[in-house]
Order: structure tokens, then sequence, then C-alpha cells
């Protein structure tokens, strides 16, 4: 289940990437451009410069809630001593984590990525259980259980999808018009079944993954970084980049913090 | 404590004309309501006492009252021979009759007593040498005269020299300037019969009446109704523990479902789940009547005769019965009354052995193909979504009837209506 998580975040990074660096090399001969100053139909400089880090987590991560799925007697053979997802810390890292610049990018329209994102319904839980997307990016959505799965993205900003997928191995497919950070999906038929999924009309966004660690390719500016958990809530932090520059941020996390906003 | 315990048992008990509905508590739950209220106490204004009487402005306000039937010698008498507490008790009721209190409050000694308000039938043609604009330097003109009566009832008085009970009455309601623009317009259309009975359109005055008395008992408390309402949602932790949804209700339901269930909402269990109870209202048989003929005309559906035998055949019903099975309803929708072991009552949807007597064939269809177009957020899911190659929308079983959508969803609903739930169909058995 983890390598699936790693692979499909993975993915959504390399396509960012390849996104904001497709956009950037036909910007080259252009004079640089500030955030705010580009004209309309102009495309995101390079995203020549690298920010990453580490999410750490202080303290016992606290125990993931049992789940108890006597209800559907396929979910309960395919899944031992099932948990939720809520808190996954692994090398003093917090996991599933959504990364993203929430100020400072340049003002373009950034192009819609043609390659789809997927979500998969596999033993009755969302793999990945933490996402991010662009705006109208396609979306598949995977049944991998011989049960009926109903998937439904509890959009406030975006019309709501519900769909139900009584087919082993059926795929279904979506998109998201408009920003929504974060977007619950879940499953009606199972509640504990849940996933979140940021949907942003930039490429600049991530979810961290293994021993909390998460990179944005950026092009030079000043940006405003945030970290959002389902838990713990929201981290905000200014950084600055010059092109090719690689710079750390580092959020961190407590066992007993509050969440915030 | 005990009147408040017998007020929310049945509060039409205690007064037949309330709005307050009755909630169906238990001995006990009405026990436990009326203890919580009876605990809540303002100590402060319990123990402020009650104003001194001022004897010489009693006798002023008396003596006053007094004299409208009697002439001033007379009157004089007659207050000299009274104790306090007569003159309390004459003048209190003189004050009520003058004030028209009664015009809002049901009090003893005053049922026959005439309302003290002008009549409004005709305001729209009222000549303006009717209306009394005083010292005002407004213009002179109907809508210019009830925008201010609205705003400031008692201004016109200004500079006028009266006797206590002639001066103008009619209380400051402090509306604002939409309000008093909304008032005025409704007062200066009113005329006697602007348009032939035979020519009105009848769907309007079904729904301007049905809003009123959904206001007055505000259903929208509870549900969202015409896209608003819904104040109680946020109490509950979770969607399903919801009242329902009413989008599409006059569509949606039969009305000789929905008659009953509206007199006596006590006898059905569609959400066994819910936690929230729908009121008795105690609706007279034209009550009910009016909140059928509104949810139908908002919907613009026959009322109140309608046929829901189902045309159909046994091939169809046995496509029907197995796309049933393979999409896997009852994983949400229990078809007995029996909970389902593992599930919580929160995490299920309407029983549909109910669905062939309460729910209008054609809107079935509708609410099959797309859920969240009659009822956003709701959990029930479409099985046929619709995509770029079909917009009308995609069964996941392309092999069933030729993937034919329309086909597929008629099938359903046609098992649901007579397989489960023992509806008739067209054309095979009359006895009825
Ligand atoms: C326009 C309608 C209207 C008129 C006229 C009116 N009232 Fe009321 N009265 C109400 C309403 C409505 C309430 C319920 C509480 C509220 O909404 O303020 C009320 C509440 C009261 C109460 C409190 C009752 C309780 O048990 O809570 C008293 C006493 C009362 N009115 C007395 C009077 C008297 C005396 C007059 C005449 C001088 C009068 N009212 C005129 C509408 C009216
Ligand atoms: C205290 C909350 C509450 C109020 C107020 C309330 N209702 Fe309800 N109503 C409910 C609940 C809960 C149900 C669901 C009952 C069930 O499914 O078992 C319901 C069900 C209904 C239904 C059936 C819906 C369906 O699924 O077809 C109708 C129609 C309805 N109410 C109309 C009204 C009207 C009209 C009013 C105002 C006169 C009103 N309700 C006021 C709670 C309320
Ligand atoms: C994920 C759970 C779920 C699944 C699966 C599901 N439904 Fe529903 N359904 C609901 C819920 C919840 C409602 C109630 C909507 C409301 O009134 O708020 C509902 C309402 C209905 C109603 C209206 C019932 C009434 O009396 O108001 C019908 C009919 C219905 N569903 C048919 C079906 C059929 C047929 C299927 C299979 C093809 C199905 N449903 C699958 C959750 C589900």
């Amino acid at each position: 289940m983890q390598k699936r998580v790693l692979f499909i975040c993975s993915s959504i990074l390399v396509l960012a990437l390849a996104v904001s660096c497709g956009g950037g090399e036909q910007t080259t001969n252009l004079p640089p451009t500030g955030p705010g100053v580009a004209p309309p139909g102009a495309s995101a400089p390079a995203a020549t410069a690298t920010v990453g880090g580490k999410i750490t987590f202080e303290g016992t991560p606290p125990p993931n809630e049992k789940i108890q799925m006597s209800a559907d007697p396929y979910c309960q053979q395919h899944s031992q001593n099932p948990t939720l997802e809520t808190v996954k810390v692994s090398d003093g890292g917090l996991e599933n984590v959504i990364v993203y610049v929430k100020s400072g990018m340049p003002n373009v329209t950034y192009p819609t990525p043609t390659d789809s994102v997927q979500i998969d319904q596999h033993d009755c839980h969302y793999i990945p259980h933490v996402f991010t997307m662009q705006t109208n990016q396609p979306l598949k959505v995977k049944n991998s259980d011989m049960t009926l799965h109903n998937i439904h993205a509890w959009a406030e900003k975006n019309p709501q999808f519900n769909v139900g997928q009584p087919v082993q191995n059926m795929v279904n497919e979506t998109k998201f018009a408009n920003e929504e950070v974060p977007l619950p999906i879940r499953c009606d038929v199972h509640k504990w079944m849940g996933a979140f999924v940021g949907v942003f009309n930039h490429p600049y966004h991530t979810v961290s993954k293994q021993g909390g660690t998460w990179e944005l390719k950026l092009p030079a500016g000043n940006y405003e970084v945030v970290a959002w958990h389902e838990k713990y809530g929201v981290q905000t932090q200014m950084v600055e980049v010059k092109d090719n520059e690689k710079k750390e941020v580092t959020f961190g996390f407590k066992a007993d913090s509050k969440p915030t906003e | 404590m005990s009147w408040i315990y017998n007020w929310v048992k049945d509060a039409s008990q205690v007064w037949p004309e309330t709005k307050m509905p009755s909630l169906r508590l238990s001995d006990q739950e009405a026990a436990d309501v009326a203890g919580y209220l009876s605990s809540l106490r303002n100590p402060d204004w319990e123990n402020k006492p009650l104003p001194e009487v001022d004897p010489a402005a009693l006798d002023d306000v008396t003596l006053e009252f007094l004299r409208t039937n009697s002439t001033d010698i007379e009157a004089r008498e007659k207050l000299k021979s009274m104790t306090l507490e007569q003159k309390n008790l004459y003048t209190g009721e003189r004050l009520i009759s003058q004030k028209g209190c009664f015009g809002c409050h049901q009090i003893p000694g005053f049922e026959k007593a005439q309302p003290i308000g002008t009549e409004l039938t005709e305001a729209g043609t009222k000549l303006i040498s009717q209306l009394d604009f005083g010292f005002l330097p407004i213009e002179h003109s109907r809508r210019g005269w009830y925008e201010q009566k609205l705003k400031n009832p008692r201004i016109f008085d200004v500079g006028r020299v009266k006797r206590p009970e002639e001066l103008l009455k009619m209380p400051n309601f402090h509306f604002s300037d939409k309000d008093v623009d909304a008032i005025t317009g409704v007062l200066t259309s009113l005329v006697r019969d602007p348009v032939p009975l035979e020519m009105r359109d009848k769907t309007q005055p079904a729904i301007a009446e049905g809003r009123q008395l959904i206001a007055e008992k505000n259903c929208k408390g509870c549900h969202l109704i015409e896209g608003a309402g819904g104040d109680i949602r946020p109490t509950f932790s979770v969607q399903a523990l919801w009242p329902p949804n009413l989008a599409t209700e006059g569509f949606k339901t039969q009305p000789l479902w929905l008659h009953p269930f509206l007199k006596d909402p006590g006898t059905v269990r569609l959400r066994p789940w819910l936690t929230a109870r729908m009121p008795t209202f105690h609706f007279t048989e034209r009550q009910a009547g009016t909140i059928e003929r509104y949810f139908s005309a908002l919907d613009k559906v026959d009322y109140p005769f309608i046929s829901t035998d189902i045309d159909t055949d046994a091939e169809k019903l046995k496509v029907g019965a197995d796309l049933f099975t393979k999409m896997q309803c009852t994983s949400c929708h229990p078809t007995s009354n029996v909970l389902p072991p593992g599930k919580a009552p929160e995490d299920l949807a309407p029983n549909l052995m109910l669905a062939s007597q309460r729910l209008r064939p054609e809107w079935v269809l509708q609410w099959l193909a797309d859920p969240q177009k009659i009822m956003p957020g709701t959990r029930m899911p479409t099985f046929f979504p619709a995509t770029a190659d079909h917009p009308e929308g995609q069964s996941p079983f392309p092999n069933i009837l030729g993937g034919d959508v329309k086909a597929q969803i008629q099938a359903v609903r046609d098992h649901l209506f007579i397989t489960v739930g023992g509806g008739r169909r067209r054309g095979l058995s009359t006895t009825n």
C-alpha cells in the first residue's frame, strides 16, 4: 500500500515539473516577469529553483482509529486490522501533508495537464489517501474491489461528484474546475473510507511522503508556502529563491498541537 | 413545571389554536425537556419589582375614559366611588379595547370586538382626498402617503390638537426601507377584482398561500425548501442526520402518500435513523391541502389525480431485478425493517419497500439518472455518470439492454415498484 502512495505522489510531482518546465521553455526569450505583471496569455518562467524539506513530527503519534468492517464481508476479508490513516509518521516526519504555494507565483494561466491523476479504491481504502492535482486535470477513479463503492467528492466550490461503482476494476473519470483545498472524498457505503485532494490552478503543489519529505520546483520569486494536514491544520512560511537556487524549508507539527484554521 | 410538561407534550391540548406542533415526545422525554426549561432562570429579571401605581395619573386616565360615555359630573362621581383595583381593571380593559390588542391576541371578553384598523381591501384605489396628510410637506400621492404611514405611523398627528383617544394608534413596526417599499407595492395593488376569476393563474396563489403557511410553521427551520432553510443542520455531526431536503417534493411524492403523512407523520418511519422528528402540526384538511397544492404547483405536476400504474413486462422485470442486485442498491437501502448487521442507522438510506406507495414513477427515473441534480450533496450516487462521449450518462453494464441508460433505469424502477413494492402493472389488474 505504501508503495502505491509513493508512486502516485511522485508521478504528480513529475507532472508538475513537466508542466512548469514545459511552460518555461517558451518564455526564455521574453523579458523577466515578476509576480502579477505578466501580460495576458503569457506562461510562467522556468521553474529552476528548488524548495523542499522535511515536515518534522514531535512526540508520539496518536494511534489511528480502528475500523469495524463487519458490515461488508468483502472489506473484512481483505483488510487485516484496518485503521484510519489520519496521522502517518515515518522517520520522524509527517506524511500526507499537502504543501503548496499560496501566493507569490507568476500571475499567468497555467496549461492544464493532460495526464490523469488516479485514485483507487483497494481493499476498502483510498489509495492515495492524500493527493493534489490541477484544475480541469483528469482524475481517474478506479474500484479495484469486488464490492460496491460510491466515490463522493464533498466539494463546496465545485459541483459534487458522487458515482456508484458496482463493477470490479471499473474506472470513471472526472475533473474539478475550481480551486479547492482541501476537498474531502468519502464513500457513503463504507463510512470509514476518506481521502483528501488539493485542487490548484497552478502546478506548485505536492504531498509529503516517506520521512515527511517534499520538494517543489519554482521559478525565482518570493513565495508564501502553506502546509496543510487533515488533523493538525495549516502552517505557513515565506521563502525567497533565485534561479537555480535550492532552499530548505522546515515545517514542524507536534503530537499534541491543536489544529489551526 | 407541570404547565411546561403539558405544553411540550402536546400544546394543542392546552391551547387548540397554537402554532406549536407536537413532537410526539414520550412522557420521559417531555419531563426531561420541562425539567431543563424550568432550570433556565433569570433572577435579575424575576426580582424586578412592579412599578408603583401613580394614583393621580391613574385618576386622569380613568376620568378620560369615564367621560366618553357620561357627563363630566357623572364621571367624577363615578371615579370617587371606585377603588384603586377597580380603576386599574376598568382602565386596562378600555386600553386593550382602544389599542386593539385583541387584533393579535386572544383575550376573553373581546371575542366579538371589531379590529381597530382601517380596511385595506381596496387600498390601491382609495381616493387621495380620503388620506389625511396632516401638515406634512410630502407629495400628495397614494404611494407617498403609504410609505410615510409605514415608516412613522403616527407622524400625521404632528401639529394637530386631538383628545388622547383620537390620536393615531398604529404601532411603529420599525420596517426597513426595503420592507416599506415591498408593502407599499402590495397596498397600491389592492384593487377590487383586477382580473376576472376564470382568467387567473391558479398556481401563483397556490404557491403564495403555501409559502405563507410554511413560513408560519417554520418548516424551513428543519427543511431545505426552494433551496433555502435547514437552520437545524449545524447541530448534527453528520449529514445523514439532517431532516430531508424537500426539493421536488411535489414531483416526488404521491398525493395519497403525502396527505396522510402531513396529517400524522408519526405513523411513517421512512428514515428510522433520524433523531430529528417531523412534528405533528395538527393540520386541518384545508391546511394539508394548501401544502400539497403548493408542492405540486412549484413542480408543475398534476394534483391530486395521478396514475402510478407501471407499463412493463416480465422480461423487463427480470432485467431490473438483475441490475438491482448487480448495482448493490441494498448496501445502503434496507428492504426490510431489520437493521443490517454491522451497520449504524445513520449509514442507511430509505427503505425501498415503501417506494411504490410513496413515490411518483416518473420522479424515480430522474432520481436514478442524477440524484445530485435533484438534491445537491445527497449520499445517493448516480450509477450513470455523464461523460464527454455519453452526455446522457453511461452504464457500468454495457452488455445489459445494449447499455441503453434509459432502458436500464426504467427496468430498475419497474423492479422497485412491481417486485419490491407490490405496485400495479398497467392493464394487468384492475381490482382496487
Ligand atoms: C401586531 C400584533 C400585536 C399587537 C397589536 C399586540 N401584541 Fe402583544 N404580542 C404580540 C406578539 C407576536 C407577542 C409574542 C412575543 C413577541 O413576539 O414579542 C406578544 C406578546 C405579548 C405579551 C407577552 C405574552 C407572553 O406570555 O409571553 C403580552 C403580555 C402582550 N403581548 C400584551 C399585549 C397588549 C396589552 C397589547 C395591546 C396594548 C398587545 N400585546 C398588542 C403581538 C401583538
Ligand atoms: C423539527 C424539524 C422539522 C420541522 C419543523 C418540519 N419537519 Fe418535515 N420532516 C422532518 C423530518 C426529520 C422528516 C423525515 C421523516 C422520516 O423520513 O422519517 C421530515 C419529513 C417531511 C416530509 C417528507 C419528505 C420526503 O422524504 O418525502 C415532508 C413533505 C415534510 N417533512 C414537510 C414538512 C412541512 C410542510 C413542515 C412545516 C409545516 C415541516 N415538514 C416541518 C423534520 C421537520
Ligand atoms: C451510497 C448509498 C446509496 C446507494 C448505493 C443507493 N442509494 Fe438510493 N438513496 C440513498 C440515500 C441517502 C437516499 C435518500 C436521499 C434523501 O432523501 O436525502 C436515497 C434515496 C433513494 C430513493 C428515494 C427513496 C424515498 O423513498 O425517498 C430511491 C428510489 C433510491 N434511492 C433508489 C436507489 C436504487 C435503485 C439504488 C441502486 C441502483 C440506490 N438507490 C443506491 C443512498 C444510496
